[in-house]
């Protein structure tokens, strides 16, 4: 009951404050009256009974004073009180409020953005049941021979073989990436899609929300296309998340598929990076591509046994690891294939995570960024520092009064650290609201769409943590100087100490080393990027469009191929604008890639090397230069020797820089179908295959007269004189002449360069915003701390110069105090950024991380731009009047 | 601000507890009553009084109504709770232990 009444009593007292002091004031007042009846009733007149009751009464402001402190409430009326104060005097600084609230939300924002990222990736765990029990089973090994595809690892027979053989899971699932396409003619309109085991989704714990999902009889060999599953959101787009979804069909690379089911919101697959937009089943891949031992194409993932350890579980993969490889082994690998096959293992990686392209190549360049942005955060925190301190200075006055009026150190210190704390919540509220923009944008930048990523941001439990933990972080950081300043100036209620000017020195110091990190990393990775830039890629991609065309086998078998190949481009050809036509298995920095072991005849030394099936005016087409002998030509026919022509690499290493190789003849020794030896009729210069950054490969043309490539689908590469996107609509209009059914898709072939260096471009361009935003607040402070070291100078400048100094002379003096706390902080800088070079070296192309010529140049841009900062001030302080500051 | 000494505070809580035990009173009327009855031997002060009912109120020893007083005005007139007059025995019988203390003490000495 008494604890009830002091709990109101308490909230009435916060809430009714001014009442309160009303209510006493009247009481007071009442008091005094009566004790002046009082006086007067003993004799006294009106002026001496007033003075009487004065006196009887005592101290009227102690007594309010002192019923104001038991009204106290406890601490949180204060800290209101203080959070109050704080807003009124923030509003009444607009510059510093909105500087400091620019530099806080930036900092914090950009933090909270890249760890959304990192947590998204690194962090978070698949949406499945209980994804702890997963394992990866990945294969290690050599892997030669014929190979084809981006991603997987298993084919089929070592999948099926992998399912029977195994003990330690309580079962496996299995999946792989496919492209489809939903237009049943005319440009492709593509989708992500996946392929599974009829287990997937029932082992991972994924219901449907709509239908049903897969089971095991959906997933059987020589089923037809029975039964798709599609996405959330990919139902939310194609069908608009109407209900009759079940009665619907999609066209699906030309089969007729009915949907089944749908799955649920935030189940994006479990790569992540990706999403996939429909499901279908394993054994609705094209029954060669299934049965051929040498197509791999799908990943692996495990649920653990309860009774099993992880790694118990790779003891026995390790273990079944030489039958599994044995049983499949694909029976068209010449000897030494067939070994290196036999020696390859399996083995388990932690699976909550899924496997993730998207985490493999950004997992460095995130740690980076990670660490610049805290940088930046660091570097914005000192700024503020040095202001808020510069404030408190200015406000010694007020804290000398406060002490005197009774306030205790602990409670300025308190009210400083509330300014703080208030600054800083504001600049997280921010800084939160902003973090998924920034995040949004930054894998818009990433996508492109031949790869696309995506990544389901949502505020959850973790991110929020971690921007409180930042916030709290940088309150401390900038908060604490001022406040213990604050506090001691109120003990010493005297100039500021040799101590503060020290620290801010070394606030100083310690920005420019900051800066210095920030700035050299920024250059560091535009140089790299620039290199990657005018890396050339061994042909000319400019002007040049790539058309796919999907010849399906039922209606293009392959003996009528021949010649729509050719009528086709014929048609082309006479397109005004269009240079020249030609065709290609692989076309460069595509994402798939061929590749064989090769041998020249009478030489033991064998290469793997890389290959494509070319038409011939491939290399005219794409600017390669033919170094030796000849072309590919029409007149090789699938009756006459196969011939081939070699780039300058692969002759390199198969002739030792001896002979020429043209005339002689290679084996290819990994292949089933052992063909003839084929006749080297040519030699062409290098280009790149998969990747800008990869250094020279050996690669192998082979001509596709006489060799036809395995899928049906023709590459086109088309050079023209006119803009690129201008000959899609004509060229489109070819192919829908010729036959109005053909499926077909069209990429640029510089975009496609482009977007094969994303991640770099990426890199370059934050590491860029992050140094110039270093230097940029660096510079900032070193303005501010020269203005306010010249400032307290002042008297000392107005001596000197009265006794003959000149301008010039102060100039020097204050510009070389600085220059030894730059030359300090760069230094310290410098060692740092070469530390943090060596370990990011992988990530940066044609540039070594201590590179002379890049250090000097920052060196340079940080203490010209430091020392012209401090010029302003420094001839300011050199204008001193001395007979203003002399006057006593 | 130091506050007044724990032993003055203590006996004014109590003195003002006794004064309004048996009838409730406004700010003026235990001034006056204390006073009286303590025969001007507690002159710290009329003041002093409302920081103390505002602690007494506080820790819901007493409590505060507004009424018509013979000033022709409202006051506010303080009453003891129950949890008070729990509290005003409480603090009489530790006062009779300490000033029976004292007196044993001084008469030995």
């Amino acid at each position: 009951m008494r604890l009830l009444r002091i709990a109101r009593h308490r909230c009435l007292s916060l809430l009714r404050r001014r009442r309160r002091e009303t209510e006493l004031d009247h009481e007071i007042a009442l008091h005094l009256e009566a004790l002046i009846r009082e006086a007067r009733a003993e004799g006294l007149n009106e002026e001496e009974a007033v003075k009487e009751a004065r006196r009887r009464f005592g101290s009227i402001d102690r007594a309010k004073e002192e019923c104001r402190d038991e009204r106290r409430v406890n601490l949180i009326e204060d800290l209101i009180r203080d959070a109050r104060f704080a807003l009124r005097m923030l509003w009444k600084s607009p510059g510093f409020t909105l500087t400091a609230l620019a530099s806080l939300t930036l900092g914090i924002g950009a933090n909270a953005a890249i760890f959304q990222f990192f947590e998204a990736v690194r962090l978070r765990p698949l949406p499945v049941t209980r994804p702890e029990e997963l394992i990866n089973i990945g294969i290690v090994g050599e892997r030669r021979g014929n190979f084809r595809g981006r991603n997987g690892e298993y084919s089929y027979a070592l999948w099926d073989e992998l399912r029977r053989r195994q003990t330690s899971f309580k079962a496996v699932v299995a999946y792989g990436d496919s492209g489809f396409n939903l237009s049943p003619s005319g440009e492709i309109r593509g989708a992500n899609g996946l392929r599974v085991s009829g287990n997937f989704f029932r082992e991972l714990g994924v219901g449907a929300i709509v239908g049903r999902v897969f089971e095991d009889a959906d997933d059987h060999p020589g089923c037809g296309w029975d039964a798709a599953v599609i996405s959330h959101a990919f139902w939310q787009r194609e069908f608009g998340a109407s209900r009759d979804v079940l009665s619907r069909t999609l066209v699906v690379d030309g089969h007729t598929v009915p949907i089944i089911g749908v799955t649920p919101p935030g189940f994006l697959g479990v790569e992540v990076g990706r999403s996939f937009d429909l499901a279908l089943p394993i054994c609705t891949r094209p029954a060669a591509e299934i049965e051929n031992r040498t197509v791999f194409f799908l990943s692996v993932l495990g649920r653990l046994r309860p009774d099993v350890t992880p790694e118990a579980a790779r003891q026995e993969m390790r273990a079944i690891s030489p039958a599994l490889f044995e049983a499949t082994l694909p029976s068209s690998y010449q000897p030494d294939l067939q070994a290196a096959y036999r020696r390859l293992i399996l083995d388990t990686s932690p699976g909550a995570g899924g496997k993730s392209e998207f985490r493999d190549e950004f997992t460095a360049p995130l740690d980076y960024l990670l660490g610049m942005v805290a940088l930046v955060l660091l570097l914005a925190c000192a700024n503020l520092s040095n202001m808020m301190l510069a404030r408190a200075t200015s406000r010694e006055l007020e804290f000398a009064v406060r002490r005197s009026m009774g306030a205790t150190q602990w409670r300025l210190v308190q009210q400083v650290m509330v300014e703080s704390v208030v600054l800083s919540s504001m600049g997280a509220v921010i800084g939160g609201l902003l973090a998924p923009v920034i995040g949004r944008t930054l894998v818009a930048m990433l996508s492109s769409p031949a790869d696309p990523i995506v990544i389901d941001f949502h505020l959850n439990a973790r991110v929020f943590l971690f921007s409180v933990f930042v916030a709290g972080v940088a309150t401390l950081l900038f908060g604490l100087p001022p406040a213990l300043r604050a506090a001691r100036a109120a003990v010493r209620g005297a100039t500021e100490g040799r101590a503060t000017m020290t620290f801010r020195r070394a606030l100083l110091a310690a920005q420019m080393a900051l800066s210095m990190v920030l700035v050299t990393a920024a250059l560091l990775f535009a140089r790299s990027f620039h290199n990657l830039q005018t890396t050339k890629p061994g042909f000319d991609p400019e002007g040049v469009l790539v058309a796919h065309v999907f010849l399906t086998e039922d209606r293009y078998p392959t003996g009528a191929r021949g010649a729509v190949i050719d009528e086709l481009a014929d048609r082309v050809r006479a397109i005004p604008g269009v240079v020249s036509v030609a065709r290609s298995a692989i076309i460069p920095m595509g994402g798939s890639s061929m590749g064989q072991d090769a041998k020249l005849e009478g030489s033991t030394q064998v290469e793997n090397t890389r290959m494509s099936v070319v038409s011939e005016g491939y290399f005219d087409v794409m600017r390669m230069r033919l170094l030796e002998g000849r072309d590919v030509a029409v007149t090789d026919r699938p009756e006459s020797a196969p011939v081939a022509v070699v780039n300058e690499e692969l002759a390199r290493r198969l002739s030792d820089g001896r002979d020429s190789v043209v005339g002689r003849r290679i084996r290819f020794t990994g292949s089933a179908e052992t063909s003839p030896p084929t006749l080297i009729v040519g030699v062409v210069a290098n280009s790149k295959y998969a990747s800008l950054l990869e250094p020279a490969s050996p690669i192998v043309y082979l001509s596709d007269r006489q060799r036809s490539p395995r899928d049906t689908r023709i590459r086109m590469v088309i050079r023209t004189s006119s803009a690129v996107d201008s000959l899609i609509a004509p060229v489109r209009r070819v192919v829908t002449d010729l036959d109005p059914r053909l499926n077909m898709r069209f990429t640029v072939l510089s975009r496609q360069l482009e977007e094969s260096v994303l991640r770099e471009r990426l890199m370059a361009a934050l590491t860029s915003a992050f140094g110039a935003l270093g230097l940029a607040l660096a510079l900032t402070g070193v303005f501010g701390v020269t203005a306010y070291v010249v400032s307290r100078r002042h008297r000392e400048f107005g001596v000197r110069l009265a006794m003959g100094a000149r301008p010039i002379d102060i100039v020097r003096m204050v510009l070389a105090d600085l220059a030894f706390v730059l030359s300090l902080g760069i230094a310290t800088g410098g060692v740092i950024a070469v530390f943090i070079g060596e370990s990011a070296a992988s990530l940066l192309f044609g540039v070594t991380p201590f590179d002379l010529a890049t250090f000097a140049a920052v060196i340079c841009v940080l203490t010209a731009g430091g020392l012209l900062a401090a010029l302003g001030p420094a001839v300011r302080g050199s204008k001193v009047n001395p007979v203003e500051v002399l006057r006593v | 601000m130091a506050k007044s000494s724990d032993l003055l505070q203590g006996t004014l809580d109590l003195l003002i507890l006794k004064t309004i035990s048996r009838q409730s009173l406004h700010g003026w009327a235990i001034a006056k009553r204390i006073q009286v009855l303590s025969g001007d031997a507690l002159a710290v002060g009329q003041g002093s009084l409302y920081p103390a009912l505002h602690r007494l109120e506080n820790q819901g020893w007493i409590d505060a109504e507004w009424r018509e007083s013979e000033f022709g005005r409202g006051a506010k007139f303080y009453a003891l709770t129950k949890d008070g007059k729990k509290q005003l025995d409480k603090e009489l019988k530790s006062w009779q232990r300490l000033s029976a203390g004292v007196h044993q003490l001084l008469q030995k000495a």
